[in-house]
C-alpha cells in the first residue's frame, strides 16, 4: 500500500483537477473528469496500485515518475483496500467520447 | 451663379455610446467610400463609433457642416447620435444633403423621414450603387455657393433603393429596391481612411502555435447569410448570400500589406457566415497558404455547418485556421427555438466536441438571457458551459450577454406581440429590463452588480497573472529551487500557485453565477440574508458577499485571490498598468 501525495498544491474546482507545472512546457495540466476522479481517490487514502486498472495505474505512475506525485509506504495500521475508481463516465450524448486516463489532459 | 464642382462628401460612423475594445474601421462605409473614389468622387471618413463625447460637439469640432453631402451609417445604438449631428449640420447648412443608411435606417426608413426633417434621404440595404447615383446627380445639379438653387435634387428622388419625402410634403417616395451588388469581386477593396477621435489600436493576433504576435487584418469575403436567425441584424440589409473568389481575398491581403507597409500575417474574416460553402472556405485557405504559409486566419459560422463539413476542418487547420467564432447562442432548446437557430442543444455540444478534438479554438457567441428566459434555461446554459470546458474561457463577456431587440428583426416583432406593445422605432429597449419572470430579473440584476463590482478587478489580475505566466513558459528546469525565467526569480511553489490562482480567477464569475442560480432556484435565501448586512471592508454593498465562491487551492475570498495574483505577478516582475484587459484564449486583443 502506498500513500500518494502531491508535490505541489493543486486545484480541484469546477469538476476538474488542475495540476501546476505538470503540462507541456511546465504549463498547468487540466485533468479530464475520469483522471480527476482517479487523482482524488489516490490522494484520499492509501492505494494498492496493483488493484487499479492498468490505465489508471499507469497514469499515477507516470505522474510519480515526473515528480508531480510522491509515493511513500503507508503504515500497516492505516492500510485499507483502496476502492476502485468509479466507472468511466458516459455523459452527454451516447456518442460522447470517454476520457482515457492515458491522455488525461485538457487544454486550460 | 454658383460654380459647379464635385460635391464635398463625408461619411460618418456615429457613436454607439460606449467604447468597443475591438475597435476597427467601419467596413461598410469603407466599401462605399472606395466605390465612390473609383468613380471619381473622393470623400472624407469620420469614425466616432466608440466615442463617449457629445455628438454635437464632435460635429462642431470636426466641422461636419463644411460638406455638401453627409452620409451616416446607422445602427440602433447610434441612431440618436446620428440625428443630433444631422440636426446640427442642417441648421448651419440647410443645403447639405443628409443621407442615412445601414441596418437601422433600412428597417425604419419611412419612420425616419416622417419624424426627422433634418434627414433628406435614406439609402436602404447596400449603399454603394445608390450613393454613387446620388453624388453623380448632385455633381451636375448642386449649387455650392448656397444660393438656394438645389434644383438638381429633383432628379435624385427616383433613385432605386432610396426613400424621400415627397416634394409636396404629402407623403413619401419609396423607390423600388435595388438589386444587391451581384459580384463582390467587381467592387474595390474597402480602402478608405477615417478621421477618428481616438485612432485605431494596431490589430494583432497572438499565434500560440507559432509563439508570436502577428499583425492582423480584417477582411470580409462574403456578404449576408442564408439562414434566418430571428435576432440577426445582418438580415435587415437582405438575405442574399454572395461570396468572393479566393484569389481576390489574397489580393486584398497583399494590397493592404503594400498600402500600409505592414506584414499582416493573420486574417480575421468578418463575414456574417464565412463557412456557408466549405469548398470555397478551403479554396480561400489554400490560396492564402500558397501566398504566404505564415498566414493564419479565423472566421465565424454556425454550429450545424461545422458538423456538416467536418471533413474539411483538419485541412483548414493545416492551412492556418486558428479559431472559429461559433454562434452557439444558447444551450436551452426553447431559447434556441425562439432564436430560430434550427439546431438542438446536442448539435452545439457535438460541434464544440469536434472542434476541441481537432484542436481548433472556439470564440463564443452566446446570448445568456432573453426576455422570456427561465431559471431552467440558465441552468442549461451553465451546465453546457461547464461540461464543454468553457469555465476556463476568457473573456467572460458571454456570461453577461442579453438579447438585444434590433429594429427590423423578427424577434423584436415577436416580443412586441408577446408584450402587447409597440416599441418606438427610435428606441433600443434595454435588454436588462424586459424579463418576464421576477426571479430572472433579480438574477440578472445581481449578476450585473457582480460584474460592476468585480469584473474589472478580475480582468486586471488575470492580465497580470497571465502575462507573468506567459513570460515564464520557457527557461530553466527550476533545479535551483527557483524558476529563474525571463528575469524572474519566482520560486517554484509561487509559480505553481500563480498558475492555480489564474485558473481560479478564470472560474470565478462562472462559480459566482452557479451559486447565484442555486440561490435563485431556492428563492434567494442567501441574497436576502446578505442584502440585510452592511458592506464589509472589501467594498461589498450589494449583498453579493454571501454568494461569492471560495476560490483557489486554499479556498480564499475573491478579493484575496485578486490581491495575491497581482502580488505574485509583481514578484515575478510583470506588473501591468491597471485597465489593461486580459488577452483571450485565442489571442485577440
Amino acid at each position: 500500500m502506498l500513500r500518494i501525495t502531491s508535490e505541489l498544491p493543486y486545484l480541484d474546482q469546477a469538476g476538474h483537477v488542475y495540476v501546476p507545472l505538470a503540462g507541456p512546457a511546465r504549463s498547468c495540466l487540466k485533468l479530464n473528469r475520469h483522471a480527476s476522479r482517479v487523482w482524488r481517490e489516490a490522494l484520499r487514502r492509501p492505494v494498492d496500485l496493483d488493484t487499479l486498472p492498468d490505465p489508471d495505474r499507469d497514469f499515477l505512475l507516470g505522474l510519480t515518475r515526473n515528480g508531480v506525485l510522491r509515493t511513500t509506504p503507508a503504515p500497516a495500521t492505516a492500510s485499507r483496500p483502496a476502492p476502485r475508481p468509479a466507472p468511466r463516465p458516459v455523459s452527454g450524448s451516447a456518442s460522447a467520447p470517454v476520457p482515457a486516463p492515458a491522455s488525461p489532459s485538457e487544454g486550460v | 451663379m454658383g460654380t459647379l464642382t464635385r460635391p464635398a462628401i463625408a461619411f460618418v460612423n456615429p457613436s454607439v455610446g460606449f467604447s468597443d475594445r475591438r475597435k476597427s474601421k467601419p467596413i461598410g462605409l469603407a466599401y462605399i467610400m472606395a466605390y465612390l473614389e473609383k468613380s471619381g468622387f473622393p470623400s472624407s471618413g469620420f469614425d466616432f463609433g466608440d466615442s463617449e463625447d457629445d455628438a454635437v460637439e464632435l460635429a462642431a469640432h470636426y466641422s461636419l457642416d463644411r460638406f455638401d453631402v453627409v452620409g451616416f451609417s446607422v445602427y440602433n445604438e447610434s441612431f440618436r447620435a446620428a440625428i443630433a449631428m444631422a440636426e446640427w449640420i442642417k441648421n448651419r447648412r440647410p443645403e447639405c444633403l443628409i443621407v442615412l443608411g445601414g441596418p437601422h435606417a433600412t428597417a425604419v426608413h419611412e419612420h425616419i423621414l416622417r419624424r426627422y426633417p433634418c434627414v433628406d434621404v435614406v439609402v436602404r440595404r447596400e449603399g454603394e450603387e445608390a450613393m454613387l447615383d446620388l453624388v453623380r446627380g448632385l455633381d451636375v445639379g448642386v449649387d455650392v455657393d448656397g444660393d438656394g438653387d438645389a434644383g438638381g435634387r429633383a432628379g435624385l428622388t427616383g433613385i432605386r433603393g432610396t426613400t424621400w419625402r415627397a416634394p409636396d410634403g404629402a407623403g413619401l417616395l419609396v423607390n423600388e429596391d435595388r438589386d444587391f451588388v451581384p459580384d463582390l469581386d467587381q467592387i474595390p477593396f474597402p480602402d478608405a481612411e477615417f478621421t477618428s477621435h481616438s485612432g485605431y489600436p494596431d490589430l494583432t493576433y497572438y499565434d500560440e502555435v507559432q509563439g508570436r504576435l502577428k499583425a492582423a487584418l480584417t477582411i470580409c469575403s462574403s456578404r449576408s447569410c442564408p439562414y434566418n436567425c430571428s435576432f440577426c441584424g445582418v438580415l435587415t440589409i437582405g438575405r442574399k448570400y454572395r461570396s468572393r473568389e479566393a484569389e481576390r481575398v489574397v489580393a486584398e491581403l497583399l494590397h493592404f500589406r503594400a498600402r500600409h507597409g505592414v506584414n499582416y500575417e493573420h486574417v480575421y474574416f468578418s463575414d456574417a457566415n464565412f463557412f456557408v460553402s466549405p469548398t470555397r472556405a478551403l479554396e480561400v485557405a489554400e490560396a492564402l497558404y500558397e501566398a504566404d504559409p505564415q498566414v493564419t486566419f479565423s472566421f465565424g459560422t454556425r454550429v450545424n455547418q461545422i458538423l456538416k463539413a467536418a471533413e474539411v476542418l483538419p485541412r483548414l487547420k493545416e492551412r492556418g485556421l486558428r479559431f472559429i467564432e461559433l454562434g452557439i447562442e444558447s444551450a436551452s432548446e426553447p431559447v434556441l427555438e425562439r432564436l430560430a437557430k434550427h439546431v438542438k442543444p446536442e448539435v452545439n455540444v457535438a460541434a464544440v466536441r469536434l472542434l476541441k478534438r481537432l484542436g481548433i479554438e472556439i470564440s463564443l457567441d452566446f446570448i445568456m438571457l432573453d426576455p422570456a428566459t427561465t431559471l431552467p434555461d440558465i441552468r442549461a446554459n451553465l451546465e453546457f458551459l461547464r461540461e464543454a470546458g468553457f469555465y476556463d474561457y476568457v473573456p467572460h463577456d458571454h456570461l453577461y450577454t442579453a438579447l438585444v431587440l434590433y429594429e427590423g428583426t423578427p424577434i423584436r416583432d415577436f416580443y412586441a406581440r408577446r408584450f402587447g406593445v409597440v416599441f418606438d422605432p427610435d428606441d433600443l429597449p434595454s435588454p436588462f429590463t424586459l424579463f418576464e419572470l421576477p426571479e430572472v430579473q433579480r438574477f440578472s440584476d445581481t449578476l450585473r452588480a457582480f460584474r460592476k463590482q468585480w469584473q474589472d478587478r478580475i480582468d486586471g489580475a488575470l492580465a497580470q497573472g497571465e502575462l507573468a505566466l506567459a513570460s515564464m513558459a520557457d527557461g530553466s528546469d527550476g533545479s535551483d529551487g527557483s524558476d529563474g525565467l525571463g528575469g524572474s526569480d519566482l520560486p517554484r511553489e509561487s509559480h505553481a500557485r500563480l498558475q492555480l490562482d489564474v485558473v481560479s480567477l478564470r472560474h470565478a464569475p462562472n462559480l459566482f453565477m452557479e451559486r447565484l442560480l442555486e440561490d435563485a432556484e431556492a428563492g434567494f435565501p442567501l441574497l436576502d440574508e446578505g442584502g440585510d448586512e452592511a458592506g464589509d471592508e472589501r467594498g461589498d454593498d450589494d449583498g453579493l458577499e454571501a454568494l461569492l465562491p471560495r476560490l483557489g487551492h486554499d479556498h480564499v475570498h475573491l478579493h484575496d485571490l485578486i490581491e495575491r495574483t497581482e502580488a505574485t505577478a509583481r514578484e515575478a516582475g510583470f506588473a501591468q498598468a491597471p485597465g489593461v484587459g486580459a488577452v483571450g484564449p485565442h489571442g485577440r486583443d
